[in-house]
């Protein structure tokens, strides 16, 4: 009995382990502070400022960066550099010229909320393979593509917006979940 | 060697646990750098809540073991520790997680 129950507690622990290293080869990707500061960026595009929103996309990358180095550490994911950085200029080339021609040819569908959908299903998909895609980052996904429509709902006077809008609320969403998923799994550092 | 003997040989579960990964802290080191390419000192400490002291004693018997492989470089003067898993530390790791997934088919039922 006594011995089944070591057993048991053993792949207990496997099993709590491998969620560990999980977290750990998806590291990069639940940095989630640096998604929501991108999407508060998005969304102070949204209400006007495209300077503004590069001022705070770049400081979010960076503090977020520096925080996660300061106090988790630095790892380097199995994640292919070359892909990582391929997938994040091609999607937002496209998504930039989808946004363009949003605010000037005013189609009955937005380009840029189907395209970002797009991208961050694949982004999803690869992202987060080891640890796992969550209810809330589908139902984010969800509602950035359902904002493609909505010219088609009456919202055709706020032009190109409601793309940014969504794009940025669904970021901060995904962001913010991502971090508690980091934070949450990451252990007290007991003092010697 | 008879072909029943030889049958029995390639059958039998390898069970024979090498005591250097089995140590749980060890086991949870050589798990966590197998899914990354190196780590921080800081990182593993984090992802398995183990002191300074006690980090720091694991690895040095995981790196004498020819498991992990360690750099040390100063970023203007702070000092930082990485490790990374060696080939060696890459089969140990690989062949212990077998074993383990081994013996919990053995407690299936069968069929």
């Amino acid at each position: 009995m006594t011995r089944l129950v070591c057993m048991t507690n053993q792949l207990d622990k496997a099993a709590e382990l491998r969620r560990t290293a999980a977290v750990a080869a998806d590291y990069e990707v639940l940095q989630g502070l640096v998604t929501a500061t991108t999407g508060a960026g998005l969304l102070v595009w949204a209400f006007g400022s495209s300077t503004w929103a590069s001022i705070v996309i770049a400081l979010g990358v960076a503090v977020g960066v520096g925080y996660y180095q300061k106090r988790f550490g630095k790892a380097v994911s199995r994640h292919s550099a070359v892909l990582t950085i391929t997938y994040a200029l091609v999607s937002v080339l496209v998504c930039g010229t989808a946004y363009s021609i949003d605010r000037t040819l005013g189609l009955p569908v937005l380009l840029l909320p189907l395209f970002a959908a797009a991208f961050l299903a694949v982004g999803f998909r690869w992202g987060y393979r080891h640890v796992g895609v969550g209810p809330a980052h589908w139902a984010a996904l969800a509602l950035v593509a359902v904002t493609t429509l909505a010219p088609l709902v009456g919202l055709d006077a706020l032009g190109a917006r409601p793309g940014l809008f969504t794009l940025g609320v669904a970021l901060v969403v995904i962001g913010l979940v991502d971090h508690a998923r980091l934070v949450g799994s990451m252990k007290p550092v007991p003092r010697d | 060697m008879t072909d029943a003997a030889s049958d029995q040989s390639e059958a039998a579960p390898d069970f024979d646990v090498d005591r250097l990964v089995h140590e749980p802290a060890r086991l949870g080191i050589l798990t966590v750098l197998s899914s990354v390419r190196s780590a921080e000192f800081l990182f593993l400490q984090s992802t398995l809540g183990l002191s300074k002291g006690n980090l720091s004693s694991h690895l040095g018997k995981l790196e004498q073991g020819g498991l992990v492989e360690i750099t040390k470089k100063f970023v203007g003067k702070k000092p930082q520790t990485s490790a990374s898993l060696t080939a060696a530390g890459w089969e140990a790791i690989g062949r212990y997680w077998r074993q383990l997934d081994q013996l919990r088919d053995l407690g299936r039922p069968a069929g």
